[in-house]
């Protein structure tokens, strides 16, 4: 009890110096945090700018090479890397698949799949979009 | 017990600090501010972009004739890439109308039209049809309407398959571009 009594006896006492040094800096360091917030979200942004710019690029490679006829479009073929604009790398795949299982086939089975990439750098490194389309022999 | 206020030293450091963290909490609030005007002006250019060019290739898609002649690519010699181009809508096959995209100033336009001659303003018919004394016929605007703004530069390069670039600006630029084919266009490729 007599504890609790040297408390309240000492109610107009307020806060150290220390005290209050301690909340200040508290106050600046959950600041910062929320502050920190910020640049994130713009890189955020920025990669879904990116983003969608890849996905045009690869969608003009695939509009490409579906405008031509299935037998012109050689199939076990890796059209390599390369820089199609700055920040921009794009990788084309087309191989024969198996009309039942989808997997790569080594024969001409009716079908063939083009997969194109494309690669970005983003804050947390290199991004890639991935399309693949289906063609079909008729 | 003798009443105590603060001394002058007191307040007044009190208040400096008040100052100083109050003046920090404004500094952070001015940057937030500023960077959410800054983003939403980017994010005004993506979106036209993507507007721009999603409008286009769902049109240009079914295209089944080009009105306007293009380069094959952006680079060739004494022919730049229009900013402007039509074509025969593929939408609905009967009608005979046409689409032009063009730029005006900082807009897009997207313009809906038919060609028809003065003896029979009625008939829509194809652009290159001449009449008997060989003239072309008449272009009539059904509408004329903004779809992007924004824009600093659009361009139209290829053959059938036709690679749309579209150059945005406000404080800061960003470039859409990807390639479109016009399936119902005869030419290379089929």
């Amino acid at each position: 009890m007599s504890n609790v009594k040297c408390q309240w006896s000492n109610v107009n006492a307020g806060f150290t110096l220390i005290e209050l040094i301690v909340s200040v800096a508290l106050l600046v360091f959950l600041a910062m945090g929320v502050g920190q917030i910020f640049p994130r979200a713009i890189g955020v942004n920025r990669v879904a700018e990116k983003s969608t710019r890849a996905t045009y690029f690869a969608q003009a490679e695939l509009e490409t090479i579906l405008a031509t006829e299935y037998v012109s479009i050689t199939a076990d073929t890796t059209y390599p890397r390369h820089t199609i604009s700055p920040g921009y790398d794009r990788q084309t795949v087309v191989n024969y698949i198996d009309p039942v299982t989808l997997a790569v086939s080594s024969s001409d089975q009716g079908l063939k799949r083009i997969t194109t990439t494309v690669y970005y750098q983003s804050i947390s490194g290199e991004r890639t979009v991935v399309l693949s389309v289906i063609i079909a022999n008729h | 017990m003798q009443k105590k206020g603060f001394t002058l030293i007191e307040l007044l450091i009190a208040l400096a600090c008040g100052v100083l963290i109050f003046g920090g909490i404004l500094a952070i609030f001015s940057l937030a501010r500023i960077a959410l005007e800054r983003e939403g002006r980017r994010a005004e250019l993506n979106q036209n972009g993507r507007i721009a060019i999603e409008r286009i290739s769902r049109e240009l898609r079914q295209a089944e004739a080009f009105v306007t002649s293009i380069p094959l690519t952006d680079t060739t010699q004494g022919f730049p890439p229009p900013s402007s181009f039509e074509f025969l809508d593929g939408h609905d096959p009967d009608s005979l109308t046409y689409l032009r995209y063009h730029l005006e100033g900082t807009l897009l336009y997207r313009e809906l039209s038919y060609y028809s001659f003065p003896t029979d303003p009625q008939t829509h018919v194809p652009v290159i049809l001449l009449d008997l004394d060989g003239n072309p016929p008449g272009k009539t605007v059904v509408e004329d309407v903004i779809i992007a703004e924004n824009l600093a530069n659009i361009e139209f390069f290829g053959d059938k398959t036709v690679t749309i670039r579209v150059t945005l600006q406000n404080d800061s630029m960003v470039i859409y571009q990807t390639s479109i084919t016009a399936r119902n266009v005869p030419g290379s490729g089929d």
